[in-house]
């Protein structure tokens, strides 16, 4: 049944069926051709993979971020980053990783911000005269900061799978993180633009007119502080969180910034179903696959492979990391995670890794391979929307590539970078 | 005729779609009000926005690939010149519809088989939840059909972008472009 497995997935990914597909398909004709098992498994463990409360804060946060972004909220925030960084050299370059940290804040998704403000600020870098493929690499960039600070969707779905840490917990062992890689990006793109010679920069910004953007900033500003606030003060359960996100998102549209109506509104939630439906089809799909992988105990072999290399933790961070970038090529985000997390987090537990630190490493890894070709949810989008050569982009996002790739060495050797704040707010074992 | 019938289906399961995505949180926010402003909690509230979810993904699944939202890795395809390439896409075609029909049929069974049993919560037969994959595989085999062609020769409908595109957005980019 391994065989049928691994073989029918392998196929099915090369003949580029879609990743849903692939899975679903595999363990399909495993379960199939194999016999021992009735095929009605195969609806039961598709309803069971996404049959959870706490998932259901993946719609919310999708819909949260769309709903903002109908409302206008991208351009304030961009003028609001401008005023603060505008005037730096490589001013736009740092306008883009600001307004992207920011958005971070409000979407959960690299795509959504990819699509969203990572788009935009490329065509504003290309038309201000920054090489495009630059421009289009820093953009790639910055929006993996979206789903490393909170809210998150990796972060939710990780959560579901591995019992052994929160979702608040990860939530807070992003903003570390994801401040980090704002900063390692911002710097990267500080050399270049110093090395290339890019100025573009606007004048300095008074602090009142600062102020003022800010002011109409205020509402995307505001939205992290309640998801956050509200799940720490024990307020909210995360789904409850993002349920209120929306309402808020509405809210802002409806009554501050005025650019929502009805048809604005069945507009966004028919796209925000859309984009849910394709996520959760590839987390039902995964579970299916997943499944199987616990039946045929592929976990088990895997824990005793590596179990039996070392015992070393830190050694084993470095295996267990390089082995998921190298997933991270090949497989997406959401499926990498519900496949990966249950064989790896027992390996962790084993040589006592702190649960949380572990998953902080895992996710802002699995993040980051969302820009590295040859599959990169994000590079795709990217190359899509300023309709560029992949390989061209490929080779753009290369120095990009390596900041993100020396934070993940610091969060992965450096427990304390993602523990921190959970332990300092009491999330921690 | 079938074009007409092809645009009562989209408009139909966007309708459903949107009412499920309003459902969902209008549970979940009213549980939270409920709870602060009137000290108690709805029971169900959790268990119907929980099985809408499942619903909303199976039903949107169609529509999705409609719009080509189902990400693939396509670079193998790529290297394949144009005819060899849309004779791999038909097979996948196919075996993507072959798929669904069987996750239809599975899908029916198994509802049937869980029909006598009820929900935690609202003592429903628990068949009626598990119809969200053999209904949403249907709606998606429905919707496959018809754009077929279309997605073997990769023309994908495309979505409205989301931003508004009033003078303050516009303005928004000039003013930092200008300098």
């Amino acid at each position: 049944m391994a065989t049928i497995l691994f073989a029918g997935f392998l196929v099915l990914m090369v003949i580029g069926a879609p990743i849903a597909f692939v899975m679903g398909g595999a363990g399909f004709l495993a379960l199939l051709i194999d016999g021992r098992f009735s095929l009605l498994t195969v609806p039961q463990r598709l309803f069971n993979g996404i049959n959870s409360f706490p998932l259901m804060a993946v719609p919310f946060f999708i819909l949260a971020a769309d709903l903002m972004t109908a409302s206008g909220i991208t351009s304030s925030l961009l003028r609001f980053a401008n005023s603060l960084v505008g005037h730096i050299r490589g001013g736009l370059g740092h306008v883009n990783v600001l307004t992207n940290t920011l958005f971070a804040g409000i979407s959960g998704s690299a795509l959504a911000d990819a699509a969203g403000p990572g788009a935009i600020l490329m065509r504003m870098m290309k038309r201000a005269g920054y090489d495009q493929y630059y421009a289009a690499a820093l953009s790639a960039s910055t929006a993996t900061i979206g789903p490393i600070i909170p809210p998150s969707i990796i972060m939710v779905v990780y959560a579901i799978t591995d019992n052994s840490v929160s979702v608040a917990g990860l939530f807070l062992a992003g903003v570390v993180p994801g401040v980090l890689l704002g900063l390692s990006l911002a710097v990267t793109n500080h050399i270049i633009s110093l090395r290339r010679g890019y100025q573009f920069a606007t004048a300095r910004v008074s602090w009142s007119e600062r102020g003022r953007a800010m002011v109409k900033a205020m509402p995307a500003l505001l939205m992290p502080l309640i998801i956050i606030g509200g799940i720490l003060t024990g307020a909210f359960t995360p789904t409850e969180a993002s349920a209120v996100a929306v309402v808020y998102a509405l809210f802002v549209g409806l009554f501050v910034t005025r650019h929502l109506n009805w048809r604005v509104i069945q507009k966004v939630f028919v796209q925000s179903a859309l984009v849910t439906s394709a996520a959760l089809l590839i987390v039902s799909m995964a579970s299916l696959f997943a499944w199987l992988l616990t039946i045929l105990q592929i976990p088990q072999a895997i824990a005793g492979l590596i179990g039996g290399l070392t015992r070393e933790p830190l050694l084993i961070l470095a295996i267990v990391n390089i082995f998921v970038l190298i997933c991270g090529l090949f497989i997406d985000t959401l499926p990498a995670v519900i496949i990966l997390v249950p064989v790896l987090v027992p390996i962790a537990l084993q040589v006592g890794i702190d649960p949380l630190h572990f998953a902080m490493a895992i996710v802002l890894n699995l993040t980051i391979g969302m820009i590295t070709p040859p599959v990169g949810a994000v590079l795709f989008v990217m190359s899509a929307v300023g309709r560029l050569r992949f390989e061209a982009l490929s080779r753009a996002i290369v120095p990009f590539l390596c900041a993100e790739l020396i934070v993940l060495v610091l969060v992965v050797y450096v427990p304390w970078v993602s523990l921190a704040l959970p332990h300092l707010l009491g999330y921690t074992r | 005729m079938l074009a007409c019938l092809e645009r009562w289906l989209v408009a139909a399961n966007r309708a459903v779609l949107v009412a499920m995505m309003a459902a969902m949180v209008a549970c979940v926010f009213a549980n939270v009000l409920a709870r602060y402003g009137f000290g108690f909690s709805i029971i169900w509230a959790e268990e119907i926005s929980q099985y809408l979810m499942v619903w909303l993904t199976y039903l949107g699944a169609g529509l999705a690939m409609r719009e080509g939202r189902h990400v693939a890795v396509e670079l193998a395809q790529d290297l394949l010149p144009e005819r060899a390439r849309r004779c791999v896409r038909w097979i996948v075609a196919v075996g993507i519809f072959a798929f669904v029909v069987a996750l239809t049929i599975l899908g029916f069974q198994f509802a049937a088989f869980a029909w006598i049993q009820e929900t935690p919560v609202l003592n429903i037969p628990l068949g009626i939840p598990y119809l969200a994959i053999p209904c949403g595989a249907l709606v998606f085999a429905l919707h496959f059909v018809l754009v077929m062609r279309d997605y073997v020769a990769r023309e994908f409908e495309h979505p409205e972008s989301l931003e508004p595109e009033d003078a303050a957005t516009i303005e928004a980019q000039a003013s930092i472009r200008q300098v």
